[in-house]
C-alpha cells in the first residue's frame, strides 16, 4: 500500500480526512474507467498518479512488449509493415469483419 | 461479400493468427500450445465441450418448462376440473418395507439413467462424430459458442482511438478463446494488419500436499496452456471509426 506523504498526515501521524476522501473519489473514478484497456489516463486527472495506481494502467503494454520479445512463436517475430508497402499490386480488402472460434474455426468476410 | 471458412481438424484450444497483409491462402494460421494428438483432443476438449452444451441446454429447458409449461398445465387442469385443491392432499397409509425397496430401486435406476442421459449420450455422439473430422470441426466450435451464449459469458465492447496502446495495439487481456466476433469501421478497417490470439508466455510449478506423507511437493515446470489474450495490431494509429467486438 502507498505510504501517505508527510504533508498529508495530521499531528498524530494519522492520514488526514482529505486523503481518505480523495482515495474514495479515486476508487469511484477507477471503477468508471474502461474495464479492459484502461491503461491510458484519458481524462487527464492527475490525482490518479498521486495514489500510486499508475502501475495499474501501465502493466499491459509492458507485458506485451515483453511477450513479443520472447519469440515463443514465429508469428511474434514478424514486424507489422505499413499497409502501403504490403498492398502494392494486391487486391484491397474492403471489409474487415469475421468470427474466430478458438476450437478452431475462423470465418472471415472477404 | 462472401464468407470464407478456415478450419483445423484438431478440436483443441488453438493459437489463431489472422494476417491481412498476407495473400488469401495464408491469411489464417493455427498452432497449438498443447502437444495433443487427434484422439486426445477429441476426448479432452471436444467431449467436455459437447457435454457442457448438452447439460446447459437441458437446464435451460427445465427452467423454461417450470416457468411456462408447468403453471399452464396446472391452470388447464384446474380449469377443466380434473385437479382440485382437495385432491392435492392425499391421506395414503405409511409405505410398507416392500414398497420402500421398490422406491429405492426406482431412485437408483433413475440415477443410472440420468448419468447415461447426461454423459453417455454426449460420449456416444462424440465417438461417432469424431470419425468424421470435418463434421467434428463444424460442431465443436459452435457448441462452445452456444454454451457461452446460454450461460451469459459473451461480452460486448467498443474500442475507439483512445483505447490504443502506444505501439498501436488493442488488447483483450482476459480472453477464454471460445469466440471472437470483430467488426471494424473507418480507419480501424483501413489500418488493421493482424489479429493474434495466443497464450500468455509464463511457466510455473504446482505445489501440493503428498497424499500419505503430507509433505509439500512441487510438480515439474509447466508452460501456460490455458490463459489466452487477443491482440489487434494496427499499422498506423486510427483516428476515426471504431472496433466492435463480442468475445468470450
Amino acid at each position: 500500500m502507498r505510504k501517505t506523504p508527510n504533508n498529508q498526515l495530521s499531528k498524530k501521524g494519522v492520514p488526514k480526512m482529505r486523503d481518505f476522501v480523495r482515495r474514495a473519489i479515486f476508487q469511484i473514478s477507477l471503477s468508471n474507467k474502461h474495464p479492459i484497456n484502461g491503461h491510458k489516463n484519458t481524462t487527464g486527472d492527475k490525482s490518479l498518479a498521486l495514489f500510486g495506481h499508475s502501475s495499474h494502467y501501465s502493466y499491459l503494454p509492458s507485458l506485451h512488449s515483453k511477450y513479443n520479445n520472447n519469440n515463443i512463436d514465429s508469428h511474434n517475430s514478424d514486424e507489422v509493415k505499413t499497409m502501403s508497402e504490403e498492398n502494392k499490386g494486391k487486391e484491397e480488402i474492403k471489409k474487415k469483419k469475421g468470427k474466430i472460434f478458438g476450437d478452431p474455426m475462423v470465418i472471415l468476410d472477404e | 461479400m462472401s464468407e470464407h471458412i478456415y478450419k483445423d481438424y484438431i478440436p483443441a484450444n488453438a493459437r489463431v493468427v489472422v494476417d491481412y497483409t498476407k495473400p488469401k491462402e495464408q491469411r489464417v494460421s493455427f498452432s497449438y500450445p498443447t502437444s495433443w494428438d487427434y484422439k486426445k483432443a477429441v476426448w479432452k476438449m471436444a467431449f467436455p465441450t459437447i457435454t457442457n452444451f448438452w447439460i446447459i441446454l437441458h437446464i435451460r429447458l427445465i427452467i423454461l418448462s417450470s416457468v411456462i409449461a408447468i403453471p399452464l398445465y396446472a391452470l388447464y387442469q384446474f380449469a377443466t376440473g380434473k385437479l382440485t385443491l382437495a385432491s392435492t392432499i392425499s391421506n395414503s397409509p405409511p409405505p410398507s418395507p416392500v414398497s420402500i425397496n421398490i422406491l429405492f430401486f426406482k431412485v437408483i435406476s433413475a440415477l443410472i439413467f440420468a448419468i447415461f442421459y447426461f454423459y453417455g449420450i454426449p460420449a456416444l455422439f462424440n465417438y461417432f462424430i469424431s470419425k468424421d473430422k470435418k463434421k467434428l470441426a463444424d460442431v465443436v466450435p459452435k457448441a462452445g459458442y452456444y454454451t457461452a451464449l446460454m450461460t451469459g459469458q459473451l461480452k460486448k465492447q467498443t474500442y475507439t482511438s483512445n483505447d490504443l496502446t502506444e505501439d498501436n495495439k488493442i488488447v483483450i487481456p482476459q480472453f477464454n478463446n471460445v469466440f471472437l466476433d470483430f467488426d471494424c469501421s473507418g480507419d480501424f478497417e483501413k489500418y488493421l494488419a493482424r489479429i493474434e490470439i495466443m497464450e500468455y508466455p509464463f511457466t510455473f510449478k504446482r505445489i501440493h500436499l503428498g497424499l500419505i506423507t503430507f509433505k509439500k511437493r512441487e510438480s515439474k515446470q509447466q508452460n501456460n496452456e490455458w490463459f489466452f489474450r487477443a491482440v489487434f495490431h494496427f499499422s498506423h494509429k486510427p483516428v476515426e471509426g471504431e472496433l466492435n467486438v463480442i468475445y468470450d
